[in-house]
């Protein structure tokens, strides 16, 4: 009675006290609520709660005070004595207590080592008030400094191959454990292959290393790795983990009206991380790139570009939409705040935005610390498909092709070689310059300036040209750039005019750039000869503003053609008429009668009297030294500094209209070990001291969650179980020292996840078998936590379809540099139904399939894809039934298991034996025993019977092929 | 989370016997709370007629007739007496008027915020700004489901996936979706569920082929919870596709029936959103037999600013028939007496002068209408009242947390025991300010 009360009274302490050291409160409650209160509910409730007609025995299992009271024949359990406490004796049915009664189900073996389990741990039970005080007077451990470990003492020298390896065992040892078995070369390469990149080894490669693993394990192993390590296909793999903690998705999600807007470039960031892990980017560079890649110093345009698309880490977050919103912009900088700390340091400072954080060291005024940075962050996420309520429009980045000279403005003048001025005046024109000086054939009216850096820079002025050529035989190459919005006004530009000065009807040739007049040709090259004729023919390449193109038009006779940027056929080859006008002049920059002048530039004017051969035009293109082909800006969402930086005031209760005191940028104090190291400067947002002290190497967090994170995917789960928080309420980690050792490693060896995973993966731990026969190991550990063996996993959404297609050989490998959704900016669910069609039926890996929040990738959803809005370190692995729907049903289990059937049938006069063995292999890249054989041609045989007359034959291969892409052993890795 | 077995999984739903997933929290809480403990259940089931968008209080349910001598904003549509009860309806609903005596409207309703996004998440999950287990997912937990061929919570036609999530709840009590991003909801169904690639003879043979090279498969791997659950799921996989395609083909009711439900029949008129109404509630009806726990059916477009009198027309048309419908059977076959159903938006509407040519409104989170029907409520009854011109919850005033704490209530389930340990601390669906149960309601 003294200890229950005692119970009572110090709850929290208690449990506490009475936990494992590597079963902190969070792992026994979550043990508690996943195997006990089920367990608890399915088997004894009928008659041992409050539910119940009649209490049995009087003893009640509704709470734990219950459960410590016990009933008619004493408490319940004794924590010291799990085997003689009340519960287990009944539950095992030994003695007279057997329990549940004889009529009902008996308990399965594996619910009651659970319960004796969960009575050794403690009988952590939430069920009776709060549990401890969240206030610990102690510090948190994963704020306290990462430190140099030494290596523990082990008894067994010869077992261990790396660092690692001595951390475990001596766990292990201290626990009177011994780790299982080495696993066989066979599962071995097929684990790595998984964990590394996501695909099956083919049955040559398995047999491959299978002999080299004989010959030499270790460098068997390490050669596997590397080669692994180095494929492209690693960053589909490992890129795919970062994308669920960067929460990554390519539309808005429903924003709370029923819209739900595209995000047509988010894919350039699913490219730039995938690139980044096959380059091994880093890691302290990889996050500097994601927060602050906007204000990084830069070598050449790729790396600006490629930072660029980084910052789309803090763009591409879900939003609520802005209508009726006053909370919006501080709806954002949460996202932000959420994603970088949740992310990167395993601690979420949300809760924080309304309150002081209830059980991590986190107040409000760290919140709103960081809220500065944020709110100084002007957030680029584009059009928002032009919906104002939704989000208001916003620019983006621009990628280019060059940096942006010093002059600032994006004014990328192309730079030409001299060989262009050699192979333009080779072909005799009676006119050229290149327009970086005056001369005299060519008179600059008002708006047309001349300078060497820009050519004619063209403010609504216009171009003379003083010669004349014959109408019906002539050639013009120019240079252009347009600075007016295509869909701005009616004609976005005209570019040239062979018309007579101010005539009204225009009559003769121009060229010039279609605006919203005619949507069909908004921002196209058209021609057209003037009102009376009144003939226009349009290109077919849009041509984005602020970009420069070269136009070549030769005039044959009554054919025109008309060359854009090189490329290999005319942007418009077409008859037209030509119009009758005794006294034309040659206008360039503008029309002859001044009307939708060029807003832009104009360099390298070449006019002939003669119609110039397919040949002389591509040599006037190749000569410039440009590329070929119209250049299609391309655009990402991210971030930059806002021209204002400002401090953020506290919202009291979250609420933007209830204002409290300024904080000034900064970090969460309890995290800062030198904050003047880290000062914020008066004009800088904060965003780079941000980065830099997340990475700074003195930062307790950072690398600890990176390396808890690889470590959890290689062993389906981390030292640190909650991967995404480190915090009071995460759990403790079981090897804290281990952890402690990597993130040095990891550290010192230049953040390199590559070499990290490579430690990892050559330890001997990661190599063990996941088959145990040792019941003990099984007993003490069932949840492996000291990693005496490997934990058995099920594939994920994204691995599960690739090795589907894989099997069928299906499978595309690469990009598609881009997404189904990269040309359209739309909300997608309006009109209603229409996004499922933007799910386009593709063979790509998973990791490029289009990721619209609430509309995910039907292939992918059943089986626990992120949702993309929150931070997503450890997916949920539930069983649930759609999954099995998923395996009997769905198009693409039915359709690939038929083609590998035809494929199998279509060998020939193959025997059926040989036909199972080729299917065998292919989806399990096994061969069958001569039993499995033998069960499947009897399956197929009674199959094709109940199917005769209707394609009996292909079906029942089918069906067959379906069982082995549904069974346990396609979908689980050992 | 860890795993659970699939075992375990079914048979906690099988069960089904209620008040199953109580954690209690410190007793003295629980002292406070009236012996909240001892609750009957008075209804097995919920149906949530969801009318996302704000439905117009005024003239739906609430009348509000002019009062004083100069126009002040009330309803501009008729209302008649019906029933027993003499309960005001607006003529827009002329078929559910004749149910009059089995609603018990809820004229007292205010939310917190009158912005869409977020009053809606509160009504579902009862927490605005973040994601939270949803109504269907907390009931779910609490009940299980009593039909183990089925889910316990089906949503139909949801515009938000936090409508079915169950956030960190388990996801097996997660809402089994049909029809999201407005796909068609004539034919929207359970991803997969159908599959004619072969006869069900052959699908037999095919599973038992499966599960025995499964159990062949376990049997070299020992003891792992994992596999088993595969297994077992696989089993119910294979029986929901015997099932859900039957329960599904509504073909085989009367022409009569599909008729009173104008199933097929959809209105597109300004804000009004086509949504097979019929469909949603004649398969709500089918699920609620079924044994189903929690089935939600949604129609959008209640959120009419411009053309206010014939967009709520439309919605109305929409809406009427089915309800009335579904109602009718549920009384017919028994089912009232324990299926709960809810009808109810995010808020209501700010009132209109009937003479006024202004046909636009906007969003009124401080005083609108819910109703009740089925399960032990009082029908033909009216509690709360907002002020003359609608504008203001003034007696009886229940917000969503209340609202939850009462329907939890009768389904037998103390709210405040109802709780989930996540992330450092227990979390209720009624939230830290609690709910209160109205007892007023209850027959």
């Amino acid at each position: 009675m003294n200890f229950t009360r005692i119970i009572t009274k110090w709850t929290g302490l208690l449990v506490l006290i009475l936990f494992p050291y590597e079963l902190a409160i969070g792992d026994g409650v979550v043990f508690f609520e996943s195997k006990i209160r089920p367990a608890l509910v399915k088997y004894c409730y009928e008659c041992h709660s409050s539910a119940s007609n009649e209490l049995g025995g009087s003893l009640s299992l509704e709470f734990r005070d219950d459960i410590l009271r016990g009933g008619e024949s004493g408490p319940a359990i004794i924590k010291e004595n799990p085997q003689d406490s009340l519960l287990i004796r009944a539950i095992r049915g030994n003695d007279d207590l057997a329990m549940p009664p004889k009529e009902k189900e008996s308990l399965p073996e594996g619910v009651i080592k659970d319960f004796v389990e969960w009575v050794k741990m403690g009988a952590p039970d939430p069920r009776a008030g709060k549990v401890a005080n969240p206030k610990p007077k102690e510090q948190l451990w994963s704020l306290e400094p990462v430190s140099e470990r030494s290596l523990p003492e082990v008894k067994d020298l010869k077992w261990p191959s790396d660092r690692i390896d001595r951390f475990i065992l001596h766990k292990l040892e201290t626990k009177k454990l011994l780790p299982t078995k080495d696993a066989s070369p066979q599962i071995l390469i097929r684990r790595l292959h998984y964990d590394l990149i996501g695909l099956a080894p083919s049955v040559e490669e398995i047999n491959t290393f299978v002999l080299a693993y004989k010959r030499d394990s270790n460098e068997a192993v390490s050669a596997l790795v590397d080669e692994l390590l180095s494929s492209q296909h690693f960053g589909e793999r490992w890129g795919r983990y970062w994308l669920d903690v960067a929460r990554y998705g390519e539309s808005n999600g429903n924003d709370g009206l029923g819209r739900n807007a595209t995000f047509p470039h988010a894919w350039r960031f699913r490219d730039y991380v995938i690139n980044s892990f096959n380059r091994d980017v880093p890691y302290d560079r990889f996050i500097k790139e994601q927060i602050a890649g906007d204000l990084l110093s830069v070598d050449d345009v790729e790396e600006r570009n490629r930072n660029l698309v980084a910052t789309g880490f803090l763009a591409i977050g879900a939003k609520p939409a802005k209508a009726m919103n006053e909370n919006f912009a501080m709806d954002v900088v949460d996202d932000q705040i959420n994603v970088v700390t949740t992310a990167l340091l395993g601690m979420s400072v949300s809760c924080a935005r309304c309150h002081d954080h209830k059980h991590d060291p986190i107040s409000s005024k760290d919140y709103y610390g960081l809220a500065g940075i944020f709110k100084s962050t002007e957030t680029l996420w584009g059009k928002a498909a032009n919906e104002a309520l939704t989000a208001p429009s916003t620019p983006l980045h621009e990628l280019l092709d060059r940096l942006p000279d010093n002059q600032g403005g994006n004014s990328t003048v192309p730079v030409f070689p001299s060989e262009l001025k050699e192979v333009t005046e080779g072909l005799n024109p009676v006119v050229y310059s290149t327009l970086k000086e005056a001369t005299n054939e060519i008179v600059l009216e008002k708006g047309i300036s001349l300078s060497d850096e820009n050519y004619a820079k063209c403010n609504k002025g216009r171009m003379r040209v003083k010669t004349t050529v014959p109408y019906d035989n002539y050639s013009v190459s120019f240079w252009f750039r347009n600075d007016t919005g295509n869909s701005s006004q009616p004609i976005t530009a005209y570019l040239f005019s062979y018309a007579k000065d101010g005539d009204d009807k225009q009559a003769g040739e121009n060229i010039g750039i279609g605006g919203k007049h005619d949507k069909s040709v908004t921002g196209k090259l058209f021609i057209w000869n003037g009102t009376e004729l009144d003939q226009s023919i349009a290109g077919s390449n849009e041509i984005p503003e602020g970009s420069w193109n070269h136009v070549v038009m030769v005039r044959s006779n009554d054919r025109v053609r008309l060359y854009l940027n090189g490329g290999k056929d005319p942007e418009i080859d077409t008859k037209i008429k030509i119009a009758k006008n005794p006294d034309r002049e040659i206008f360039v920059g503008s029309r002859n009668d001044n009307f939708a002048p060029l807003n832009g530039q104009l360099a390298e004017l070449a006019i002939f009297d003669r119609a110039l051969s397919v040949e002389e035009v591509k040599s006037l293109h190749f000569s410039s030294g440009q590329r070929v082909g119209t250049v299609q800006k391309a655009w990402v969402m991210g971030v930059r500094d806002k021209k204002k930086v400002e401090n953020c005031k506290i919202n009291i209760n979250g609420d933007s209209k209830k204002l409290g005191a300024s904080v000034s940028r900064g970090f969460p104090s309890v995290m800062v070990s030198d904050p003047d190291s880290f000062s914020i400067g008066p004009d800088s947002s904060g965003r780079l001291q941000l980065a830099e002290w997340i990475v700074s190497g003195q930062h307790p967090l950072t690398a600890r969650v990176l390396v808890n994170r690889v470590w959890q995917h290689l062993f389906g789960k981390g030292i640190v179980n909650t991967s995404d928080d480190f915090g009071f309420y995460g759990s403790r980690p079981s090897h804290p020292a281990l952890l402690d050792d990597l993130a040095i490693r990891f550290m010192n060896e230049d953040w390199s996840i590559k070499n990290l995973i490579k430690i990892i993966v050559l330890s001997r731990t990661y190599q063990l078998d996941s088959h145990i026969e040792d019941e003990e190991l099984l007993s003490v550990d069932p949840d492996n936590i000291f990693v005496g063996r490997h934990t058995r996993r099920r594939l994920d959404a994204e691995t599960n379809r690739d090795r589907i297609l894989q099997a069928s050989g299906n499978l595309v490998l690469g990009s598609t540099n881009g997404s189904a959704v990269d040309k359209l900016d739309v909300l997608l669910n309006w009109p209603p139904g229409e996004a499922k069609y933007l799910h386009q039926a593709s063979n790509h890996r998973s990791i490029y399939l289009c990721m619209l929040r609430d509309a995910q990738p039907p292939d992918l959803v059943a089986f626990n894809l992120p949702d993309g809005f929150s931070v997503t370190g450890l997916r949920e692995k539930t069983v649930i039934p759609t999954q099995a729907l998923f395996f009997l049903n769905s198009p693409l289990v039915v359709d690939q298991s038929k083609v590998i059937a035809n494929d199998v049938l279509g060998t020939g006069n193959a025997s059926d034996e040989k036909r199972v063995a080729k299917m065998y292999l292919k989806v399990l890249r096994r061969l069958p025993s001569a039993n499995e054989a033998a069960t499947a041609l009897d399956y197929i045989e009674r199959v094709r019977a109940k199917l005769k007359g209707n394609d009996e034959f292909v079906r029942s291969w089918a069906s067959f092929c379906q069982v082995l892409l549904a069974s346990n052993e396609f979908r689980y890795i050992d | 989370m860890a795993e659970f077995s699939r075992r375990q999984m079914l048979s906690a739903g099988s069960c089904g016997f209620g008040a199953l997933a109580f954690s209690g929290l410190s007793n003295a809480l629980t002292a406070a709370q009236n012996n909240s403990n001892d609750l009957k259940a008075r209804a097995k089931r919920v149906i949530f007629l969801c009318m996302p968008g704000g439905p117009a209080h005024l003239d739906t349910f609430d009348y509000k007739p002019q009062t004083t001598k100069t126009e002040h904003p009330g309803s501009v549509f008729k209302f008649n007496q019906h029933g027993n009860s003499g309960l005001w309806v607006s003529e827009l609903f002329p078929e559910l008027a004749k149910h009059a005596d089995k609603l018990c409207v809820l004229n007292g309703m205010y939310a917190d915020t009158g912005n869409h996004a977020q009053s809606f998440r509160q009504m579902q999950t009862g927490e605005r700004l973040r994601p939270r287990p949803s109504f269907g997912s907390w009931i779910n937990y609490g009940l299980g489901t009593e039909n183990e061929n089925l889910p316990g919570f089906i949503s139909l036609n949801a515009h938000e996936s936090f409508v079915h999530s169950s956030a960190f709840l388990p996801s097996r009590y997660s809402g089994t979706p049909i029809g999201v991003n407005g796909e068609s909801m004539s034919d929207a169904t359970i991803p997969n569920v159908l599959g004619d690639h072969l006869p069900e003879k052959v699908k037999r043979l095919q599973l038992d082929a499966l599960q025995s090279m499964n159990r062949e498969h376990l049997s070299f791997r020992g003891n792992d919870n994992a596999l088993d659950g595969a297994i077992e799921s696989m089993e119910l996989g294979f029986r929901m596709q015997m099932i859900v395609p039957d329960l599904m083909d509504i073909s085989t009711e009367s022409a009569d029936t599909l008729e009173r439900y104008r199933v097929g029949k959809n209105i597109k008129v300004g804000t009004c959103r086509p949504s097979d109404f019929g469909r949603q509630c004649l398969l709500a009806r089918r699920f609620a037999e079924a044994g189903v726990r929690y089935i939600q059916v949604s129609h959008n477009g209640w959120d009419q600013h411009k053309d206010h009198r014939r967009d709520l027309r439309a919605n109305c048309e929409s809406t009427d028939a089915p309800i009335a419908a579904l109602l009718g059977d549920l009384e017919q076959r028994g089912l009232l007496e324990d299926t709960l159903l809810v009808w109810g938006g995010e808020f209501g509407r700010p009132g209109l002068n009937p003479s006024d040519k202004k046909d636009e409104t906007g969003h009124n989170a401080n005083g609108f209408t819910f109703w009740l029907a089925g399960g032990a409520v009082k029908g033909g009854y009216v509690h709360g009242k907002t002020d003359p011109t609608g504008a203001k919850s003034v007696g009886g005033r229940m917000h969503f947390r209340d609202l939850h704490a009462t329907v939890l209530h009768m389904l037998g389930i103390s709210h405040e025991n109802l709780t989930f340990f996540h992330q450092g601390r227990v979390h209720r669906l009624t939230g830290s300010n609690g709910g209160k149960v109205v007892n007023e309601i209850i027959a």
